[in-house]
């Protein structure tokens, strides 16, 4: 299972908590609002702290998707 | 050869008339839009109207043929973005409940005219198509859409609305209606959210298909009445207009050193810049820079542009914007770095400030590109300036700060030379020119709604 942080700008006001509870997935930029990394997350510690960061965020700006999963071949 | 219609002062209220000293043209072949009698006569009377094209009961009594019509004509809409309208007609069919139709005359680049002059000309042409896009999707009302201070185009409309109700035409209820003069309260999901009774501020996902409440479908004046046309000539007969992936003639406005900044042009079948500018601005050799497609558009060196077909396909080829069709020309007495930051300062000042990134991003994008103008700026500060441009990409609700981006990119390539001089001689002698582009004053009455 992989997830996918997602971002509503129009509601975040640049707090920057998530950066701090989730900094392997969330940047700031220079104005203090989040830039998200690209690639999925995984389940286990990542997810656990994107979850905390989405919890945590003041203006309830955060999501975290679950990215359905493509079955690989073999 | 049809000529003749918008001078006019760029001024933001857009009150004055065009009829005075008004001028339009034609490149291409025989005018389509701005056929029939000539500007200086203002807005085209229904009977010369029905006169000139006939009456539209025939694709009103055929609406599927009309929808099927549309498609094959392959017209894409003239707000900017190029989406294809059937498209945008289908997903609206497809919610199933009764939507409203949006004639979207809320013309927001400031020194474009395309709209502006269409209404005050040819009102019928644009409520015809109205009337038969509204009857083809199922809407019994539709809203003709314009910002505040629009006086011209009103006052058009007005009076073709009163000659349609005499003559009993079967049309939809008109309303219309006035919006904030800002720069993004044009965007699609902008007028929906006011119509709503909201900021006419634009919302992400801007799609066309509306969440709760009524579909709206939002369509730009021109490609309103160049439904009206398909309607009434087939689309074969359009697909002998414009390109083959994108179809129909197409209105542009020029600007900036140009003969007559504003006079509206419409584009049968492409024609190179040079032919444009020749015939139209009086221009007869290469400028120095061409602005593409509105304040958010695209610089190109102008002896490169020279040859370039003014169409959406062959600008897009050459990664440039056709966006509402703005030629603006940059002569080579001024400074592109110094239109730009004005360009930019401006576009700032128009941020929605719903996004954080686009409300402290941009006034800083402008801030240290009028540093670079002025010739205060650093190497260091050049650094900060594609650092900022590179964290704003992509980031806003709406394309605004994209836009915006994309006009300081484009700038920075063109006038590669200009910075390097900025930053080791300081300002030029040509950035203290009189401006090009005219800025809009902000509106005194800054409300959203």
């Amino acid at each position: 299972m992989t997830f996918r942080l997602k971002i509503d700008l129009e509601r975040c006001s640049g707090h920057g908590i998530c950066a701090l509870l989730a900094p392997a997935s969330i940047d700031l930029d220079q104005w203090g609002f989040p830039v998200l990394r690209a690639e999925p997350l995984m389940a286990g510690a990542e997810a656990r702290s994107a979850r905390r960061a989405v919890a945590a965020c003041p203006a309830s700006a955060l999501q975290l998707e679950s990215v359905p999963e493509l079955q690989p071949h073999r | 050869m049809t000529a003749v219609a918008a001078r006019r002062p760029l001024a933001w209220t857009r009150t004055e008339s065009p009829q005075e000293d008004a001028f339009a043209g034609v490149v291409g072949g025989a005018a389509i839009l701005l056929a029939g009698p000539p500007p200086a006569e203002g807005a085209e009377d229904l009977d010369s109207h029905m006169q000139r094209l006939g009456t539209l009961a025939p694709a009103l009594g055929n609406l599927d043929a009309f929808l099927q019509a549309v498609v094959d004509s392959g017209l894409q809409g003239r707000g900017g973005a190029g989406f294809p309208v059937a498209a945008k007609m289908a997903a609206i069919a497809a919610i199933g409940r009764q939507p409203l139709l949006v004639v979207n005359g809320s013309e927001s680049e400031p020194a474009s005219r395309k709209d502006w002059t269409l209404l005050c000309l040819r009102p019928h042409l644009v409520l015809d198509g109205a009337a038969l896009g509204a009857a083809a999707v199922g809407a019994d009302t539709a809203v003709l859409q314009l910002h505040r201070g629009s006086v011209g185009p009103a006052a058009a409309l007005r009076r073709a609305l009163e000659q349609r109700r005499v003559a009993g035409l079967a049309d939809p209820a008109f309303q219309i209606r006035f919006g904030p003069n800002r720069y993004v309260a044009g965007e699609s999901s902008a007028v929906r959210a006011f119509l709503a009774g909201s900021a006419a501020k634009p919302s992400p996902g801007g799609g066309h298909a509306a969440g709760r409440g009524q579909p709206v479908l939002v369509q730009n004046v021109e490609s309103v009445a160049l439904l009206g046309l398909i309607g009434r000539h087939g689309p074969d007969w359009f697909r002998q207009l414009g390109t083959l992936t994108s179809p129909g003639p197409s209105l542009v406005t020029l600007v900036g050193a140009v003969g007559w900044p504003g006079r509206v042009v419409e584009v049968a079948r492409p024609v190179p810049l040079s032919q444009l500018l020749s015939q139209w601005a009086g221009i007869t050799r290469a400028p120095q820079a061409v602005l593409f497609g509105g304040y958010a558009g695209s610089w190109a060196d102008g002896r490169q542009a020279w040859d370039l077909d003014i169409s959406r396909d062959a600008l897009a080829g050459a990664g440039l914007t056709f966006g509402c069709g703005m030629v603006g020309v940059l002569p080579w007495d001024a400074c592109g770095l110094a239109e730009t930051a004005r360009i930019l300062e401006y576009l700032a000042g128009e941020s929605s400030g719903q996004c954080g990134p686009c409300m402290f991003g941009l006034p800083g994008l402008a801030r240290a590109m009028t540093g670079l103008a002025r010739g205060s700026a650093s190497a260091g500060d050049l650094r900060r300036l594609a650092r900022m441009s590179t964290e704003l990409t992509g980031r806003g609700g709406c394309h605004h700060p994209d836009g915006a981006v994309a006009l300081l990119e484009h700038a920075l390539t063109v006038f590669s030379d200009d910075v390097s001089h900025h930053l080791r001689r300081g300002r030029c002698d040509r950035a203290q020119r009189t401006p090009v582009f005219p800025i809009p004053t902000p509106d005194a009455e800054s409300s959203w709604r």
